[in-house]
Protein backbone atom coordinates (compact mmCIF):
# COMPACT_ATOMS: atom_id res chain seq x y z
CA UNK A 1 0.00 0.00 0.00
CA UNK A 2 1.25 3.52 -0.82
CA UNK A 3 2.53 5.74 1.99
CA UNK A 4 -0.45 8.12 1.65
CA UNK A 5 -2.89 5.21 2.04
CA UNK A 6 -0.93 3.79 4.96
CA UNK A 7 -1.12 7.18 6.63
CA UNK A 8 -4.87 7.28 6.05
CA UNK A 9 -5.14 3.89 7.72
CA UNK A 10 -2.98 5.00 10.64
CA UNK A 11 -5.22 8.02 11.23
CA UNK A 12 -8.32 5.85 10.92
CA UNK A 13 -7.02 3.34 13.45
CA UNK A 14 -6.25 6.17 15.86
CA UNK A 15 -9.54 8.00 15.40
CA UNK A 16 -11.65 4.85 15.68
CA UNK A 17 -9.56 3.48 18.56
CA UNK A 18 -8.62 0.39 16.57
CA UNK A 19 -4.86 0.73 16.95
CA UNK A 20 -2.72 -1.50 19.18
CA UNK A 21 -2.21 0.13 22.62
CA UNK A 22 1.33 1.39 21.82
CA UNK A 23 0.25 2.84 18.50
CA UNK A 24 -2.80 4.45 20.09
CA UNK A 25 -0.61 6.18 22.69
CA UNK A 26 1.73 7.35 19.95
CA UNK A 27 -1.20 8.64 17.89
CA UNK A 28 -2.64 10.58 20.82
CA UNK A 29 0.74 12.06 21.73
CA UNK A 30 1.33 13.17 18.12
CA UNK A 31 -2.14 14.65 18.04
CA UNK A 32 -1.24 16.91 20.93
CA UNK A 33 2.00 18.08 19.34
CA UNK A 34 1.24 18.20 15.64
CA UNK A 35 -1.19 20.86 14.38
CA UNK A 36 -1.11 19.49 10.82
CA UNK A 37 -2.17 16.07 12.09
CA UNK A 38 -5.03 17.64 14.07
CA UNK A 39 -6.19 19.41 10.91
CA UNK A 40 -5.93 16.19 8.92
CA UNK A 41 -7.98 14.35 11.56
CA UNK A 42 -10.63 17.06 11.37
CA UNK A 43 -11.08 16.39 7.64
CA UNK A 44 -11.13 12.66 8.14
CA UNK A 45 -13.86 13.01 10.79
CA UNK A 46 -15.90 15.17 8.45
CA UNK A 47 -15.51 12.50 5.79
CA UNK A 48 -16.88 9.80 8.11
CA UNK A 49 -19.80 12.07 9.00
CA UNK A 50 -20.53 12.64 5.30
CA UNK A 51 -20.37 8.89 4.56
CA UNK A 52 -22.77 8.17 7.42
CA UNK A 53 -25.21 10.79 6.15
CA UNK A 54 -24.95 9.29 2.67
CA UNK A 55 -25.78 5.86 4.13
CA UNK A 56 -28.72 7.29 6.04
CA UNK A 57 -30.06 8.97 2.92
CA UNK A 58 -29.92 5.67 1.02
CA UNK A 59 -31.68 3.86 3.87
CA UNK A 60 -34.40 6.55 4.05
CA UNK A 61 -34.94 6.29 0.28
CA UNK A 62 -35.47 2.56 0.65
CA UNK A 63 -38.08 3.22 3.36
CA UNK A 64 -39.82 5.88 1.22
CA UNK A 65 -40.06 3.37 -1.65
CA UNK A 66 -41.53 0.78 0.70
CA UNK A 67 -44.04 3.27 2.08
CA UNK A 68 -45.10 4.26 -1.43
CA UNK A 69 -45.55 0.61 -2.38
CA UNK A 70 -47.56 -0.27 0.74
CA UNK A 71 -49.81 2.76 0.29
CA UNK A 72 -50.49 2.29 -3.41
CA UNK A 73 -50.19 -1.36 -4.53
CA UNK A 74 -53.54 -3.19 -4.72
CA UNK A 75 -52.24 -6.23 -2.80
CA UNK A 76 -51.65 -4.07 0.29
CA UNK A 77 -55.18 -2.65 0.39
CA UNK A 78 -56.06 -4.18 3.76
CA UNK A 79 -52.85 -2.89 5.41
CA UNK A 80 -53.54 0.55 4.00
CA UNK A 81 -57.18 0.49 5.16
CA UNK A 82 -56.14 -0.52 8.66
CA UNK A 83 -53.68 2.37 8.97
CA UNK A 84 -55.90 4.98 7.34
CA UNK A 85 -58.74 4.10 9.71
CA UNK A 86 -56.66 5.49 12.60
CA UNK A 87 -56.65 8.84 10.87
CA UNK A 88 -60.40 8.73 10.21
CA UNK A 89 -59.97 8.25 6.47
CA UNK B 1 -35.92 -5.67 1.43
CA UNK B 2 -38.46 -8.42 2.13
CA UNK B 3 -37.54 -8.53 5.82
CA UNK B 4 -37.83 -4.78 5.95
CA UNK B 5 -41.24 -4.92 4.26
CA UNK B 6 -42.49 -7.48 6.76
CA UNK B 7 -41.16 -5.39 9.66
CA UNK B 8 -42.80 -2.31 8.18
CA UNK B 9 -46.19 -4.00 7.92
CA UNK B 10 -45.95 -5.37 11.43
CA UNK B 11 -44.63 -2.30 13.21
CA UNK B 12 -46.05 0.74 11.47
CA UNK B 13 -49.72 0.35 12.54
CA UNK B 14 -48.86 0.74 16.26
CA UNK B 15 -46.93 3.95 15.59
CA UNK B 16 -49.65 5.29 13.28
CA UNK B 17 -52.29 4.56 15.90
CA UNK B 18 -50.28 6.30 18.63
CA UNK B 19 -49.71 9.43 16.52
CA UNK B 20 -53.31 9.53 15.22
CA UNK B 21 -54.70 9.30 18.76
CA UNK B 22 -52.76 12.43 19.68
CA UNK B 23 -53.95 14.41 16.70
CA UNK B 24 -50.89 13.82 14.51
CA UNK B 25 -50.91 13.10 10.78
CA UNK B 26 -49.96 10.10 8.66
CA UNK B 27 -46.95 12.07 7.39
CA UNK B 28 -45.74 12.69 10.96
CA UNK B 29 -46.20 9.01 11.82
CA UNK B 30 -44.20 8.01 8.73
CA UNK B 31 -41.47 10.52 9.56
CA UNK B 32 -40.84 9.29 13.10
CA UNK B 33 -41.31 5.63 12.15
CA UNK B 34 -38.67 5.82 9.41
CA UNK B 35 -36.20 7.40 11.81
CA UNK B 36 -37.02 4.80 14.46
CA UNK B 37 -36.25 2.00 11.98
CA UNK B 38 -33.03 3.79 11.05
CA UNK B 39 -31.97 4.09 14.69
CA UNK B 40 -32.72 0.40 15.26
CA UNK B 41 -30.83 -0.59 12.11
CA UNK B 42 -27.75 1.40 13.13
CA UNK B 43 -27.83 -0.04 16.62
CA UNK B 44 -28.13 -3.59 15.32
CA UNK B 45 -25.21 -3.24 12.87
CA UNK B 46 -23.10 -1.62 15.59
CA UNK B 47 -23.68 -4.67 17.74
CA UNK B 48 -23.40 -7.03 14.76
CA UNK B 49 -26.87 -8.46 15.26
CA UNK B 50 -26.45 -8.98 19.01
CA UNK B 51 -28.99 -6.28 19.89
CA UNK B 52 -30.96 -7.30 22.96
CA UNK B 53 -34.00 -5.09 22.64
CA UNK B 54 -37.15 -6.40 21.02
CA UNK B 55 -37.53 -4.68 17.64
CA UNK B 56 -41.23 -3.83 18.14
CA UNK B 57 -40.80 -2.33 21.61
CA UNK B 58 -37.63 -0.49 20.66
CA UNK B 59 -38.89 1.11 17.43
CA UNK B 60 -42.17 2.07 19.09
CA UNK B 61 -40.28 3.68 21.98
CA UNK B 62 -38.01 5.63 19.63
CA UNK B 63 -40.91 6.74 17.41
CA UNK B 64 -42.87 7.94 20.45
CA UNK B 65 -39.81 9.81 21.76
CA UNK B 66 -39.18 11.48 18.39
CA UNK B 67 -42.82 12.42 17.88
CA UNK B 68 -42.92 14.18 21.23
CA UNK B 69 -39.67 15.99 20.57
CA UNK B 70 -40.51 17.06 17.02
CA UNK B 71 -44.21 17.75 17.18
CA UNK B 72 -44.90 18.56 20.83
CA UNK B 73 -41.71 20.33 21.75
CA UNK B 74 -41.38 21.77 18.21
CA UNK B 75 -37.81 20.59 17.69
CA UNK B 76 -38.23 19.74 14.01
CA UNK B 77 -34.98 21.34 12.87
CA UNK B 78 -32.88 19.53 15.48
CA UNK B 79 -30.75 16.64 14.16
CA UNK B 80 -31.70 13.03 14.81
CA UNK B 81 -28.52 12.44 16.83
CA UNK B 82 -29.28 15.34 19.12
CA UNK B 83 -32.90 14.26 19.59
CA UNK B 84 -31.78 10.75 20.42
CA UNK B 85 -29.11 11.84 22.90
CA UNK B 86 -31.52 11.69 25.85
CA UNK B 87 -33.26 8.49 24.79
CA UNK B 88 -32.85 5.74 27.36
CA UNK B 89 -30.31 3.11 26.41
CA UNK B 90 -28.77 5.17 23.62
CA UNK B 91 -25.03 4.85 23.14
CA UNK B 92 -23.08 8.05 22.57
CA UNK B 93 -22.81 8.60 18.83
CA UNK B 94 -19.38 8.85 17.21
CA UNK B 95 -18.70 12.22 15.62
CA UNK B 96 -22.02 13.60 16.91
CA UNK B 97 -20.26 16.88 17.52
CA UNK B 98 -19.98 17.40 13.77
CA UNK B 99 -22.80 19.57 12.39
CA UNK B 100 -24.61 17.87 9.53
CA UNK B 101 -25.59 19.59 6.29
CA UNK B 102 -28.74 18.92 4.25
CA UNK B 103 -28.85 15.30 3.09
CA UNK B 104 -29.64 16.19 -0.52
CA UNK B 105 -26.49 18.27 -0.83
CA UNK B 106 -24.31 15.54 0.70
CA UNK B 107 -25.56 12.97 -1.78
CA UNK B 108 -25.07 15.27 -4.77
CA UNK B 109 -21.58 16.25 -3.70
CA UNK B 110 -20.41 12.76 -2.79
CA UNK B 111 -21.62 11.36 -6.08
CA UNK B 112 -18.74 13.34 -7.55
CA UNK B 113 -16.45 10.81 -5.85
CA UNK B 114 -18.06 8.05 -7.93
CA UNK B 115 -20.97 5.75 -7.20
CA UNK B 116 -18.86 2.63 -6.78
CA UNK B 117 -16.69 4.29 -4.17
CA UNK B 118 -19.70 5.55 -2.27
CA UNK B 119 -21.33 2.10 -2.30
CA UNK B 120 -18.08 0.56 -1.05
CA UNK B 121 -17.56 3.10 1.73
CA UNK B 122 -21.20 2.96 2.82
CA UNK B 123 -21.01 -0.84 2.96
CA UNK B 124 -17.97 -0.64 5.22
CA UNK B 125 -18.65 2.37 7.44
CA UNK B 126 -22.46 2.36 7.54
CA UNK B 127 -23.50 -1.27 7.05
CA UNK B 128 -20.34 -2.28 8.97
CA UNK B 129 -19.47 -5.20 6.70
CA UNK B 130 -16.07 -6.73 7.44
CA UNK B 131 -13.35 -6.90 4.79
CA UNK B 132 -14.22 -10.47 3.79
CA UNK B 133 -17.87 -9.56 3.21
CA UNK B 134 -16.79 -6.43 1.37
CA UNK B 135 -14.46 -8.43 -0.93
CA UNK B 136 -17.26 -10.88 -1.75
CA UNK B 137 -19.89 -8.24 -2.40
CA UNK B 138 -17.69 -6.13 -4.64
CA UNK B 139 -15.84 -8.97 -6.34
CA UNK B 140 -12.31 -8.32 -5.02
CA UNK B 141 -9.78 -11.14 -5.08
CA UNK B 142 -9.29 -10.94 -1.30
CA UNK B 143 -9.37 -8.78 1.80
CA UNK B 144 -6.06 -7.12 0.93
CA UNK B 145 -7.26 -5.68 -2.36
CA UNK B 146 -10.58 -4.73 -0.74
CA UNK B 147 -8.63 -2.82 1.95
CA UNK B 148 -6.50 -0.99 -0.60
CA UNK B 149 -9.57 -0.04 -2.64
CA UNK B 150 -11.41 1.11 0.47
CA UNK B 151 -8.59 3.48 1.42
CA UNK B 152 -8.28 4.75 -2.17
CA UNK B 153 -11.98 5.60 -2.06
CA UNK B 154 -11.67 7.18 1.39
CA UNK B 155 -8.83 9.35 0.12
CA UNK B 156 -10.92 10.43 -2.87
CA UNK B 157 -13.96 11.26 -0.75
CA UNK B 158 -11.86 13.08 1.84
CA UNK B 159 -10.52 15.28 -0.95
CA UNK B 160 -14.06 15.98 -2.23
CA UNK B 161 -15.25 16.82 1.30
CA UNK B 162 -12.30 19.15 1.77
CA UNK B 163 -12.85 20.96 -1.55
CA UNK B 164 -16.59 21.29 -1.05
CA UNK B 165 -16.28 22.37 2.57
CA UNK B 166 -14.01 25.18 1.50
CA UNK B 167 -16.44 26.05 -1.28
CA UNK B 168 -19.65 25.89 0.75
CA UNK B 169 -19.43 26.88 4.38
CA UNK B 170 -22.42 24.76 5.38
CA UNK B 171 -21.13 21.54 3.83
CA UNK B 172 -20.08 19.43 6.82
CA UNK B 173 -19.10 22.71 8.44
Amino acid sequence: MKTSLRNLQWVEDGLLHQAAPDEQTLFEAKLLLDAALREDCRWQRKTYTAIREYGRTQFRRQLEDLHRELFSAPQHRSFRGRVMAFFGR
Amino acid sequence: MDDLKIAYQQLFPAVARYVAKRGGTLEEAKDVFHDALLVYYEKSVDQRGAIRQDVAAYTFGVARHLWHKRYREHLRQVSLDRLMADFEGMDPVDFAEEPVPAAGRIVRVLQAAGEKCMRLLTAFYYEKLDMGELATRFGFSGTRSATVQKFKCLQKVKQVVKEKSLQYEDFVA
